[in-house]
C-alpha cells in the first residue's frame, strides 16, 4: 500500500521481572496510513502504551525488550535502527504526547525554552527565528496571549493549557506520525472537547497521521477513522470505526461496547464483562479472552481455546477479527448463521477443525 | 474563596442524586461539608431536619454511622498496611464499638458478600487485590454500618470500563435491596444519568440547575447545561451534534465575575447577566434553574 506510514508487524514486547515474564505485547501487527487517525482502544494492562513505546523504541530497560516483530515506518524498519538514528528521528518524523503534561513538561524551564529546545536541536533555528516560530506555536494551539505566555512556567497554566503545549512541541517539527497516549483522560469535559477539535485541525493543516491511544470508546467514535481494539497484548478487532460500532464481532469489543454508559441509553443494568483482564505474567493458553466470554459455556470454550489460538488480524490483508467465535469477513458461513441463531455452540464437535479454518482463512485473503 | 457558595439541594430517602459539573465547582468541597469534614461559613447541611454541625458528640457518631463515603481512588483510599478486615471493620469498631469479635466478623463476611467478593479475601491486604476488587472494598466498608445514605465522589472514575459496569450495577443492587440514598459526584454525564434519579449542575461554586435526570438530558434550560451535553462524548460515529465550544476556562473562585458567574463564556450572555446574579427559580415543576433567560 503506497500511502501506508506505519506498519507494525507481529510485535512481541515483553517485560522480564522478578515473576516472570510479562508479555505486554503479544503479536500486535497494525498499519496506520498517512493522515488517518488510528485508535487504539483498550483496558489499562492490555499494552496500548507499550505498543506505543515500542514504536518510539522507548521500552523502559532494563526488563523491557522487543523481542519480536517488525516496526516498518516509510518502509524502513525502525527495530534496526541505531539509537542515535533514533534520537534523530523522535521529534522531527514520530512525535509523542503523554497523559499527563504535569509530569511531561519540564517544572524548571519556561514553556518557551522547552519548544524551543526542540527546535534547535532538530532544526537548528537560533535568535529571533526561533523565537517567532515558538510564538507561532503557541498561536497554531491556540494558547491566548502567546507573546506573555512563552515566558510562564507549566505551574502558573492550567491542564487543558499543558496539554497544549506538551502538543506544541509535538508538532514544532513537522512530524509526520503523532502518537498520543491518553492526552484527554485528565482533562474536563469541555476542555477535552477543545482539545479534541484542535488536534483535528492541526491534522488537517498538516496531514498528520494520529494513533490515538485511549480507553473510552466515545473519543474513538469521535476521531478515529479506524480502530484497533486490544486485549491482553494482542490486537482482537481491527476496523473502521463505523463498522466495529455497528457490527463488532470479537466478544470482548462487543463487551466493551455493551458496558457503556450513554446518553442515549435508558436505565437497563449494563451488560458487564465479568471477572477481570488476565494477569499477562500468566496468561492463559488459547485466546486469552476465553475464560470472560460470555458467548460460550465455559466447558466448550477451554475445550476450543487449548485446541488452538485464534489467528490474528493482518492488516496487510484482509481486515478480520481473531475470535473463533465470528467467521471471516466478508462471506458469512453457513455456519455463521446457525450460531447466531442458536447464540451458543453446544458442542465441540459442530466446530470446524483447525485444518478446515486455515483453508477457509487462505481463501478469505 | 468561595468554593460553595449559596448551593441548596434536597437529597430523599432511598434516592440518587447526582451532582455534575467540570474541576473547581465545588463538588468535592460540597461533598466535604455533608462529610462534616469542613464547617460551613453560614448556612448548614440538615440530616432528618437536625443541622449536623450542632450536634452533641453522642449524636455525632450516630450521624457518622448513617453517612459513609466512597471516594475516587481505591489505591489511596484503602491504608496499604491494614488488612482488608480491619479496614472493612473500622467504621463499626469507631460507631458501635460494644461489638465482639465474632459479631465484627461476621459483619464483615456479611458486607464483603454483598459486594460479590469472597469473605476469605478479608485476611489480604489491598496490594493483593485489583482496582476493581479494591473499589469493591471501599464500598463494602461503607456498607458495614447500614448507613442510609453513601456519598459517592467519583467512585467510579478510575475504573476500567469493564470494571466500572460492573460497580455501577453493584451500586443500583445495593440501593434496590436496601433502600440506601446516593448523593454520587461525577463529571462523567453518561455515568451520572445512569444512576441518578435526579441532577444537579453545579458551575464555579453554584447549582445553576436540578431536575429529574430523563427531564435534564431532553430539556437543558441553564446554558452551561446545554453546552456539557453538547460536549459530552458521543456514543456512536454517527451520533454527530453541534458542539457549542466554548471559549477560555473556568475562572478563579477567588475572583469570580460579577453577576451570573457563567456570563463571559454564555453564548447567550444579556448586559443583565454581568449585573444582576440570577436567582435559582423553578421553571417546570421540579426543575429549577438559575439564569435570567427563563
Amino acid at each position: 500500500m503506497a500511502d501506508t506510514l506505519l506498519e507494525v508487524r507481529d510485535l512481541r514486547t515483553y517485560i522480564y521481572t522478578r515473576r516472570g515474564v510479562v508479555k505486554a505485547v503479544d503479536g500486535a501487527s497494525f498499519s496506520v496510513r498517512r493522515g488517518e487517525t488510528l485508535g487504539i482502544v483498550g483496558e489499562s494492562g492490555s499494552g496500548k502504551s507499550m505498543t506505543c513505546l515500542s514504536i518510539l523504541r522507548l521500552v523502559p530497560e532494563p526488563g523491557g525488550r522487543i523481542v519480536g516483530g517488525q516496526i516498518l515506518f516509510d518502509g524502513e524498519n525502525l527495530l534496526d535502527k541505531s539509537p542515535e538514528e533514533m534520537r534523530r528521528l523522535r521529534g522531527p518524523r514520530i512525535a509523542m504526547i503523554l497523559q499527563d503534561p504535569m509530569a511531561s513538561l519540564n517544572p524548571a524551564m519556561t514553556v518557551g525554552e522547552q519548544i524551543a529546545e526542540t527546535l534547535a536541536l532538530h532544526r537548528g533555528l537560533r535568535g529571533r527565528a526561533l523565537d517567532d516560530r515558538v510564538v507561532e506555536l503557541l498561536r497554531q494551539v491556540k494558547i491566548s496571549d502567546p507573546e506573555r505566555r512563552v515566558h510562564a512556567y507549566p505551574h502558573q497554566m492550567s491542564g487543558g493549557i499543558r496539554q497544549r503545549v506538551a502538543g506544541a512541541i509535538a508538532i514544532s517539527c513537522q512530524p509526520s506520525l503523532l502518537i498520543a497516549d491518553e492526552p484527554t483522560t485528565s482533562l474536563d469535559v469541555t476542555i477535552q472537547s477543545q482539545y479534541l477539535r484542535l488536534l483535528k485541525e492541526i491534522q488537517r493543516e498538516t496531514s498528520l497521521a494520529l494513533v490515538f491511544v485511549t480507553h473510552d470508546l466515545g473519543i474513538v467514535a469521535k476521531l478515529c477513522d479506524r480502530v484497533a481494539v486490544m486485549y491482553a497484548g494482542r490486537i482482537v478487532e481491527l476496523g473502521r470505526t463505523r463498522d466495529i460500532f455497528n457490527r463488532p464481532r470479537h466478544p470482548y469489543a462487543i463487551g466493551l461496547l455493551d458496558c457503556l454508559p450513554t446518553l442515549r441509553r435508558g436505565r437497563e443494568p449494563l451488560t458487564a464483562i465479568e471477572g477481570q483482564p488476565p494477569d499477562l505474567a500468566n496468561v492463559p493458553e488459547g485466546c486469552s479472552f476465553t475464560p470472560r466470554a460470555r458467548r460460550w459455556s465455559r466447558s466448550t470454550a477451554s475445550i476450543l481455546s487449548r485446541a488452538f489460538a485464534p489467528a490474528r488480524p493482518r492488516p496487510w490483508a484482509a481486515e478480520r477479527p481473531p475470535c473463533h467465535g465470528r467467521p471471516p469477513l466478508p462471506s458469512p458461513s453457513p455456519w455463521a448463521a446457525a450460531t447466531s441463531s442458536s447464540r451458543r455452540v453446544s458442542s465441540p464437535s459442530t466446530f470446524r477443525s483447525p485444518a478446515a479454518r486455515s483453508s477457509a482463512g487462505d481463501s478469505g485473503r | 474563596m468561595k468554593a460553595v457558595d449559596g448551593v441548596d439541594f434536597v437529597l430523599r430517602r432511598g434516592e440518587t442524586l447526582g451532582l455534575v459539573g467540570e474541576s473547581g465547582c465545588g463538588k468535592t468541597t460540597t461533598a466535604r461539608l455533608v462529610l462534616s469534614l469542613e464547617r460551613p461559613t453560614t448556612g448548614g447541611v440538615f440530616f432528618r431536619g437536625r443541622d449536623i454541625h450542632s450536634l452533641g458528640r453522642h449524636e455525632r457518631g450516630g450521624y457518622r454511622r448513617a453517612v459513609q463515603a466512597v471516594f475516587q481512588d481505591p489505591f489511596s483510599s484503602l491504608n496499604p498496611r491494614l488488612t482488608i478486615r480491619t479496614t472493612v471493620s473500622e467504621p463499626l469498631a469507631q460507631t458501635e464499638p460494644d461489638l465482639t469479635r465474632a459479631e465484627l466478623a461476621e459483619r464483615v463476611a456479611a458486607s464483603l458478600t454483598r459486594v460479590g467478593l469472597q469473605p476469605r479475601i478479608a485476611d489480604d491486604y489491598p496490594h493483593e487485590l485489583s482496582g476493581g476488587q479494591r473499589q469493591r472494598v471501599a464500598i463494602a466498608r461503607a456498607l458495614t454500618t447500614n448507613p442510609e445514605c453513601i456519598l459517592l465522589d467519583e467512585a467510579v472514575s478510575a475504573l476500567d470500563v469493564s470494571i466500572r459496569a460492573q460497580v455501577m450495577n453493584l451500586l443500583r443492587e445495593i440501593q434496590d435491596r436496601s433502600g440506601v440514598s446516593y448523593l454520587f459526584i461525577a463529571h462523567d454525564l453518561a455515568v451520572v444519568k445512569y444512576v441518578s434519579a435526579r441532577i444537579g449542575v453545579m458551575y464555579l461554586g453554584k447549582l445553576v440547575e436540578t431536575a429529574p435526570a430523563d427531564e435534564l438530558y431532553a430539556n437543558p434550560l441553564h446554558p452551561y447545561t446545554q453546552v456539557l451535553l453538547s460536549n459530552a462524548l458521543p456514543a456512536h460515529p454517527d451520533d454527530v451534534r453541534d458542539e457549542v465550544i466554548l471559549k477560555g476556562e473556568v475562572p478563579s473562585a477567588f475572583n469570580p465575575p460579577s453577576g451570573c458567574r457563567f456570563h463571559p463564556r454564555c453564548p447567550q450572555a444579556m448586559p443583565i447577566c454581568g449585573e444582576v446574579e440570577p436567582p435559582l427559580h423553578e421553571q417546570a415543576s421540579g426543575h429549577p434553574v438559575a439564569c435570567h433567560l427563563y
